[in-house]
Protein backbone atom coordinates (compact mmCIF):
# COMPACT_ATOMS: atom_id res chain seq x y z
CA UNK A 1 0.00 0.00 0.00
CA UNK A 2 2.55 2.22 0.79
CA UNK A 3 4.44 2.31 -2.61
CA UNK A 4 1.16 3.59 -4.18
CA UNK A 5 0.85 6.36 -2.05
CA UNK A 6 4.39 7.29 -2.30
CA UNK A 7 3.67 7.17 -6.33
CA UNK A 8 0.75 9.87 -5.88
CA UNK A 9 3.20 12.22 -3.71
CA UNK A 10 5.71 11.78 -5.84
CA UNK A 11 3.80 12.24 -9.33
CA UNK A 12 2.19 15.09 -7.51
CA UNK A 13 5.69 16.85 -6.59
CA UNK A 14 7.15 16.01 -10.17
CA UNK A 15 4.17 18.29 -12.04
CA UNK A 16 3.83 20.91 -9.57
CA UNK A 17 8.41 20.74 -9.32
CA UNK A 18 8.68 19.70 -12.74
CA UNK A 19 6.81 23.42 -13.64
CA UNK A 20 7.92 25.95 -11.32
CA UNK A 21 10.82 25.21 -9.77
CA UNK A 22 13.51 27.79 -10.84
CA UNK A 23 16.00 26.46 -14.01
CA UNK A 24 18.90 27.38 -15.38
CA UNK A 25 19.02 30.40 -18.24
CA UNK A 26 20.09 27.90 -21.67
CA UNK A 27 20.00 29.06 -24.69
CA UNK A 28 17.45 27.99 -27.14
CA UNK A 29 16.07 25.30 -24.80
CA UNK A 30 14.56 28.20 -22.72
CA UNK A 31 11.78 26.68 -20.61
CA UNK A 32 12.00 23.75 -22.16
CA UNK A 33 14.60 22.43 -20.26
CA UNK A 34 11.33 21.69 -18.23
CA UNK A 35 10.77 18.20 -20.18
CA UNK A 36 13.83 16.90 -18.75
CA UNK A 37 11.50 15.68 -15.80
CA UNK A 38 8.70 14.33 -18.11
CA UNK A 39 10.52 12.80 -21.41
CA UNK A 40 13.66 11.12 -19.77
CA UNK A 41 12.40 9.83 -16.79
CA UNK A 42 9.45 8.14 -19.17
CA UNK A 43 11.87 6.47 -21.28
CA UNK A 44 13.62 5.72 -18.00
CA UNK A 45 10.36 3.69 -17.00
CA UNK A 46 9.87 2.41 -20.22
CA UNK A 47 13.64 0.38 -20.04
CA UNK A 48 13.22 -0.56 -16.49
CA UNK A 49 8.99 -2.16 -17.68
CA UNK A 50 11.70 -3.72 -20.68
CA UNK A 51 14.18 -5.05 -18.14
CA UNK A 52 11.36 -6.18 -16.58
CA UNK A 53 9.37 -8.08 -19.34
CA UNK A 54 13.01 -9.70 -20.46
CA UNK A 55 13.68 -11.09 -17.07
CA UNK A 56 9.95 -12.54 -16.94
CA UNK A 57 10.01 -13.88 -20.33
CA UNK A 58 13.63 -15.64 -19.39
CA UNK A 59 11.83 -17.02 -16.68
CA UNK A 60 9.18 -18.80 -18.65
CA UNK A 61 11.40 -20.43 -20.75
CA UNK A 62 13.16 -21.67 -17.64
CA UNK A 63 10.34 -22.97 -15.56
CA UNK A 64 7.56 -22.92 -18.08
CA UNK A 65 4.88 -20.65 -15.69
CA UNK A 66 2.43 -19.68 -17.62
CA UNK A 67 1.85 -16.36 -14.76
CA UNK A 68 5.72 -15.72 -16.04
CA UNK A 69 4.28 -14.98 -19.03
CA UNK A 70 1.46 -12.80 -18.54
CA UNK A 71 4.25 -10.68 -16.78
CA UNK A 72 6.31 -10.32 -19.23
CA UNK A 73 3.41 -9.39 -21.76
CA UNK A 74 1.95 -6.81 -19.20
CA UNK A 75 5.55 -5.29 -18.75
CA UNK A 76 6.09 -4.62 -22.22
CA UNK A 77 2.67 -3.28 -22.64
CA UNK A 78 3.36 -0.87 -20.14
CA UNK A 79 6.95 -0.15 -21.47
CA UNK A 80 5.24 0.90 -24.96
CA UNK A 81 2.35 3.82 -23.13
CA UNK A 82 5.68 4.85 -21.70
CA UNK A 83 7.36 5.14 -25.09
CA UNK A 84 4.70 6.31 -26.99
CA UNK A 85 4.32 9.16 -24.00
CA UNK A 86 8.16 9.58 -24.49
CA UNK A 87 8.11 9.86 -28.13
CA UNK A 88 4.91 12.25 -27.98
CA UNK A 89 7.40 14.46 -25.64
CA UNK A 90 10.39 14.31 -27.39
CA UNK A 91 8.72 15.27 -30.60
CA UNK A 92 7.32 18.47 -28.83
CA UNK A 93 10.78 19.28 -27.56
CA UNK A 94 12.12 18.41 -30.77
CA UNK A 95 9.67 21.23 -32.47
CA UNK A 96 11.13 23.81 -29.68
CA UNK A 97 14.25 22.87 -30.11
CA UNK A 98 15.17 21.73 -33.53
CA UNK A 99 12.10 23.58 -35.43
CA UNK A 100 10.68 20.18 -36.69
CA UNK A 101 8.40 16.87 -34.88
CA UNK A 102 10.94 14.46 -36.25
CA UNK A 103 14.38 14.54 -37.89
CA UNK A 104 16.62 12.07 -39.70
CA UNK A 105 18.29 11.54 -36.24
CA UNK A 106 19.71 7.92 -35.71
CA UNK A 107 18.12 8.27 -32.16
CA UNK A 108 14.50 8.61 -33.11
CA UNK A 109 14.58 6.23 -36.35
CA UNK A 110 16.25 3.81 -33.46
CA UNK A 111 13.07 4.42 -31.55
CA UNK A 112 10.61 3.94 -34.10
CA UNK A 113 12.55 0.98 -35.26
CA UNK A 114 12.29 -0.30 -31.89
CA UNK A 115 8.51 0.53 -31.25
CA UNK A 116 7.80 -1.19 -34.43
CA UNK A 117 10.05 -4.25 -33.10
CA UNK A 118 7.89 -4.05 -29.66
CA UNK A 119 4.79 -3.95 -32.21
CA UNK A 120 5.43 -6.85 -33.72
CA UNK A 121 5.36 -8.69 -30.50
CA UNK A 122 2.16 -8.23 -29.96
CA UNK A 123 1.37 -8.72 -33.81
CA UNK A 124 2.96 -12.62 -32.67
CA UNK A 125 1.58 -13.21 -29.51
CA UNK A 126 -2.54 -12.48 -30.75
CA UNK A 127 -1.48 -14.77 -34.05
CA UNK A 128 -1.04 -17.92 -31.99
CA UNK A 129 -3.49 -19.07 -30.32
CA UNK A 130 -2.17 -21.88 -28.11
CA UNK A 131 -1.04 -21.08 -25.41
CA UNK A 132 1.77 -22.59 -24.15
CA UNK A 133 3.38 -22.23 -27.67
CA UNK A 134 2.38 -18.55 -27.65
CA UNK A 135 4.18 -17.72 -23.95
CA UNK A 136 7.02 -19.82 -25.83
CA UNK A 137 7.64 -18.01 -29.32
CA UNK A 138 6.77 -14.55 -27.66
CA UNK A 139 9.36 -15.20 -24.83
CA UNK A 140 12.12 -16.43 -27.71
CA UNK A 141 10.80 -13.09 -29.40
CA UNK A 142 10.92 -10.48 -26.61
CA UNK A 143 14.40 -11.94 -25.47
CA UNK A 144 16.14 -11.21 -28.96
CA UNK A 145 14.37 -8.15 -29.36
CA UNK A 146 14.99 -6.41 -25.92
CA UNK A 147 19.37 -6.47 -27.00
CA UNK A 148 17.97 -5.17 -30.08
CA UNK A 149 15.88 -2.30 -28.64
CA UNK A 150 18.75 -1.00 -26.48
CA UNK A 151 21.76 -1.10 -29.42
CA UNK A 152 19.13 0.84 -31.67
CA UNK A 153 18.00 3.60 -28.87
CA UNK A 154 21.09 3.81 -26.36
CA UNK A 155 24.25 1.95 -28.63
CA UNK A 156 23.92 3.37 -32.14
CA UNK A 157 23.48 6.93 -31.53
CA UNK A 158 26.33 7.19 -29.65
CA UNK A 159 28.44 5.98 -32.82
CA UNK A 160 26.57 8.26 -35.36
CA UNK A 161 25.77 12.24 -36.20
CA UNK A 162 22.77 12.65 -33.83
CA UNK A 163 21.26 16.27 -32.63
CA UNK A 164 19.87 14.49 -29.61
CA UNK A 165 21.87 15.69 -26.03
CA UNK A 166 23.93 13.02 -24.64
CA UNK A 167 24.19 11.75 -27.86
CA UNK A 168 26.78 11.91 -31.41
CA UNK A 169 29.44 13.57 -28.83
CA UNK A 170 26.66 15.82 -28.22
CA UNK A 171 26.89 16.95 -24.28
CA UNK A 172 23.73 15.59 -22.09
CA UNK A 173 22.19 17.92 -19.46
CA UNK A 174 24.90 17.82 -16.81
CA UNK A 175 26.91 20.58 -17.76
CA UNK A 176 23.68 22.67 -17.78
CA UNK A 177 22.78 21.72 -14.12
CA UNK A 178 25.28 24.20 -12.11
CA UNK A 179 22.89 24.43 -9.19
CA UNK A 180 22.21 20.73 -9.24
CA UNK A 181 18.77 21.63 -7.94
CA UNK A 182 17.32 19.78 -11.47
CA UNK A 183 18.26 16.53 -9.72
CA UNK A 184 16.01 17.15 -6.97
CA UNK A 185 13.36 16.90 -9.23
CA UNK A 186 14.91 14.78 -11.28
CA UNK A 187 15.51 11.82 -9.94
CA UNK A 188 12.17 11.79 -7.94
CA UNK A 189 10.29 12.12 -11.61
CA UNK A 190 12.28 8.59 -12.13
CA UNK A 191 10.82 7.08 -9.34
CA UNK A 192 7.77 8.67 -9.98
CA UNK A 193 7.10 7.31 -13.29
CA UNK A 194 8.74 4.01 -12.65
CA UNK A 195 6.70 3.21 -9.84
CA UNK A 196 3.32 4.57 -11.82
CA UNK A 197 4.28 1.85 -14.39
CA UNK A 198 4.65 -0.67 -12.00
CA UNK A 199 0.88 0.43 -10.20
CA UNK A 200 -0.46 0.22 -13.88
CA UNK A 201 1.28 -3.48 -14.73
CA UNK A 202 0.42 -4.83 -11.45
CA UNK A 203 -3.19 -3.81 -12.00
CA UNK A 204 -3.03 -5.85 -15.25
CA UNK A 205 -1.49 -8.88 -14.14
CA UNK A 206 -4.31 -8.83 -11.39
CA UNK A 207 -6.89 -8.11 -13.55
CA UNK A 208 -5.73 -11.22 -15.91
CA UNK A 209 -5.32 -13.75 -12.88
CA UNK A 210 -8.85 -12.94 -11.91
CA UNK A 211 -9.95 -13.36 -15.29
CA UNK A 212 -8.06 -17.02 -15.21
CA UNK A 213 -9.71 -17.61 -12.02
CA UNK A 214 -12.97 -17.05 -13.19
CA UNK A 215 -12.64 -19.02 -16.63
CA UNK A 216 -11.11 -21.85 -14.50
CA UNK A 217 -14.15 -21.76 -12.39
CA UNK A 218 -16.58 -21.77 -14.98
CA UNK A 219 -15.19 -24.74 -16.62
CA UNK A 220 -15.29 -26.22 -13.19
CA UNK A 221 -19.25 -25.34 -13.11
CA UNK A 222 -19.95 -26.74 -16.54
CA UNK A 223 -18.34 -29.89 -15.34
CA UNK A 224 -19.82 -30.55 -12.38
CA UNK B 1 21.42 28.48 -4.26
CA UNK B 2 20.15 27.56 -1.51
CA UNK B 3 16.75 25.50 -1.09
CA UNK B 4 14.92 28.73 0.41
CA UNK B 5 15.56 30.93 -2.79
CA UNK B 6 14.43 27.66 -4.63
CA UNK B 7 11.19 27.32 -3.00
CA UNK B 8 10.63 31.21 -3.47
CA UNK B 9 11.15 31.12 -7.26
CA UNK B 10 8.43 27.98 -7.29
CA UNK B 11 5.95 29.80 -4.87
CA UNK B 12 6.47 33.00 -6.98
CA UNK B 13 5.80 31.04 -10.28
CA UNK B 14 3.26 29.33 -9.02
CA UNK B 15 1.25 32.46 -7.80
CA UNK B 16 1.98 34.34 -11.32
CA UNK B 17 0.80 31.18 -13.37
CA UNK B 18 -2.56 31.08 -11.67
CA UNK B 19 -3.36 35.07 -11.29
CA UNK B 20 -2.30 35.96 -14.93
CA UNK B 21 -5.08 32.86 -16.15
CA UNK B 22 -3.71 32.94 -19.56
CA UNK B 23 -3.36 30.19 -22.09
CA UNK B 24 -0.32 28.40 -20.07
CA UNK B 25 -2.80 28.24 -16.74
CA UNK B 26 -5.42 26.44 -18.80
CA UNK B 27 -3.02 24.05 -19.52
CA UNK B 28 -1.36 23.71 -16.18
CA UNK B 29 -5.29 23.24 -15.39
CA UNK B 30 -5.46 20.48 -17.88
CA UNK B 31 -2.44 18.78 -16.46
CA UNK B 32 -3.51 18.46 -13.04
CA UNK B 33 -7.09 16.85 -14.36
CA UNK B 34 -5.52 14.17 -16.15
CA UNK B 35 -2.97 13.28 -13.69
CA UNK B 36 -6.10 13.32 -10.82
CA UNK B 37 -8.28 11.14 -13.62
CA UNK B 38 -5.85 8.63 -13.77
CA UNK B 39 -4.36 8.58 -10.05
CA UNK B 40 -8.11 8.27 -9.19
CA UNK B 41 -9.01 5.85 -12.25
CA UNK B 42 -6.09 3.77 -10.78
CA UNK B 43 -7.56 3.94 -6.62
CA UNK B 44 -10.89 3.07 -8.09
CA UNK B 45 -9.28 0.06 -9.95
CA UNK B 46 -7.96 -1.06 -7.17
CA UNK B 47 -10.59 -1.18 -4.70
CA UNK B 48 -12.41 -2.99 -7.36
CA UNK B 49 -9.77 -5.80 -7.98
CA UNK B 50 -9.53 -6.58 -4.01
CA UNK B 51 -13.04 -6.80 -4.17
CA UNK B 52 -13.05 -9.07 -6.85
CA UNK B 53 -10.26 -11.14 -5.47
CA UNK B 54 -11.49 -11.20 -1.90
CA UNK B 55 -14.92 -12.63 -3.31
CA UNK B 56 -12.84 -15.34 -5.62
CA UNK B 57 -10.72 -16.39 -1.95
CA UNK B 58 -14.02 -16.73 -0.88
CA UNK B 59 -15.29 -19.31 -3.17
Amino acid sequence: MWWRILTIILLIYTILAGLFFPIPNVAIVDESVRNLFFHVPMWFGMTIMLILGFVNSILYLRTHKIKYDINAKVFTQTALIFGVLGLITGSLWALITWGYLWTKDPKLNGTAIGMLLYLAYFVLRNSLEEENKRATVSSVFNIMAFPIFISLIYILPRLFDSLHPGNGGNPGFNIYDQAKHLRLVFYPAVFAWFLLGYWISDQLIRLKKIENQLIEQEIIDINE
Amino acid sequence: MNNKSVFDVFLNNLSNLLREGNKLTLIFVCILIILIGIVGYLIYNETRIKRLEDKLGKK
